[in-house]
């Protein structure tokens, strides 16, 4: 063969070669290499953002649907247990500690949407509610993610719950006196024998979820106490 | 055969050779290539859709309501033209015609779709990029890189989970 014509096939021959061991070296053995994880991290950190936000939208409406449920049931019993009867008894385990027992309801409907709480305050009407900190970690080959997102929410309650503590001070100063409970507050009340019951306006709209629908009404709160066993002893006066 | 005619013949056959070389392997580099960037810039992407999905679900509709919450209402209330109009008013804004013509945003409850809107879409202009590897594509003139991004979202109803999918289809440029 021509000496001149060796050129071409042997130069398309070390082409093929040249090529073929690159391709092998950049995308086949190369896989792993830190070159091919370019972007990895940030893909990482991408990541953490993105499921921390997810996880605090989550986390508002838990602590929102867990309020509307408590409002709920603590309207239902009077704001104190359910074996009370909506009669209140002071310094029994029928007290309306009001705050107290509607964060230990509001307590009972978030765990059941999974969240831990670290603490939960009431302050006026509002809810203060701490979670735990949203984590997330991940370890790669040259790279550490450790992303922590502190949760804390306020909901305003839909429920004047500083209204019926007043009330409730009232009527147990009321009690302490010996004056009569029936014109102690200025709340709607009736006069059964020895149980009066009152009623107090609740003037916003609370969200209750029943029967598979979700509705927006007004409910009133009402509750009893039985003059004579208040639980608490009129003062003496010397 | 004379020697300068078989000469000839080797000198074009290796140049034909070497044309089909360069030629598969610049299909083969820029396809892998081509791969590499997919999965760093998807994730961006990603974020972006996210980000877009979270802004949507939290914009304030009316008393304090956002679009969540109208979601969450339609549903229990069976009427959704007031989630089809903002949603439909949202997107359309979000979402240049020109650059993004695709957009889609579905509700599931337990798996079970209860609400679906779309952008006005024709198909047979675009051509939807589901795979790079896919040579064909490369000669395709409007490709189509849809994206999506689900969220889980709570109900009243603890028994149930929702899912809301923004699907989003950008132009390669």
């Amino acid at each position: 063969m021509n000496k001149k014509a060796v050129f071409m096939p042997v130069f398309s021959f070390l082409v093929l070669i040249l090529l073929t061991g690159a391709y092998y070296e950049l995308f086949i053995k190369g896989i792993n290499n830190q070159y091919n994880s370019i972007g990895e991290n940030q893909k990482e950190i991408i990541q953490a953002y993105n499921k921390g936000q997810e996880y605090e939208l989550n986390a508002e409406y838990a602590v929102r649907y867990s309020s509307y449920s408590a409002i709920q049931d603590f309207i239902k019993n009077s704001g104190v247990l359910e074996k009370c009867n909506n009669t209140w008894q002071f310094n029994s385990e029928c007290d309306p500690d009001l705050q107290n027992n509607f964060i230990n309801l509001f307590n009972l409907e978030l765990s059941s949407y999974n969240y831990k709480l670290k603490e939960v305050k009431l302050q006026e009407n509002t809810l203060i509610v701490t979670l735990e900190d949203f984590n997330y970690q991940k370890e790669l080959k040259n790279f550490k993610v450790n992303y922590a997102l502190p949760i804390i929410i306020k909901q305003d309650m839909t429920f004047d719950l500083k209204k019926i503590t007043d009330i409730k001070e009232e009527i147990r100063k009321c009690a302490e006196k010996g004056e009569d409970l029936n014109t102690c507050v200025n709340e709607k009340n009736q006069v059964q024998g020895s149980i009066i019951q009152f009623t107090v306006e609740n003037n916003k709209n609370i969200l209750v979820f029943e029967q598979g629908k979700l509705e927006s009404k007004r409910q009133d709160f009402t509750f009893k106490i039985n003059t004579n066993n208040i639980g608490i002893e009129k003062q003496k006066v010397f | 055969m004379k020697k300068g005619n078989e000469s000839g013949l080797t000198i074009v056959f290796s140049l034909f050779f070497l044309v089909i070389i360069l030629t598969l392997f610049s299909v083969l580099f820029s396809q892998s290539a081509l791969n590499k960037t997919d999965l760093a810039t998807k994730e961006i992407n990603l974020a972006e859709l996210n980000i877009n999905l979270i802004n949507y679900l939290r914009t304030p509709v009316e008393n304090g309501l956002t679009v969540r919450d109208l979601i969450v209402n339609s549903y229990y209330n069976n009427d959704y033209k007031k989630l089809d109009n903002i949603t439909n008013n949202i997107f359309n804004k979000v979402y240049d015609k020109e650059k993004c013509p695709l957009w889609d945003v579905e509700g599931e409850i337990d798996k079970k779709e209860f609400f679906e809107y779309e952008s006005e879409f024709d198909i047979r202009k675009y051509s939807l990029q589901q795979s790079p590897r896919n040579i064909l594509t490369l000669f395709t003139k409007d490709k189509i890189l849809p994206n999506s991004y689900t969220i889980e979202i709570i109900l009243p109803d603890k028994s149930k989970k929702a899912e809301i999918t923004l699907t989003e289809g950008c132009l390669n440029e």
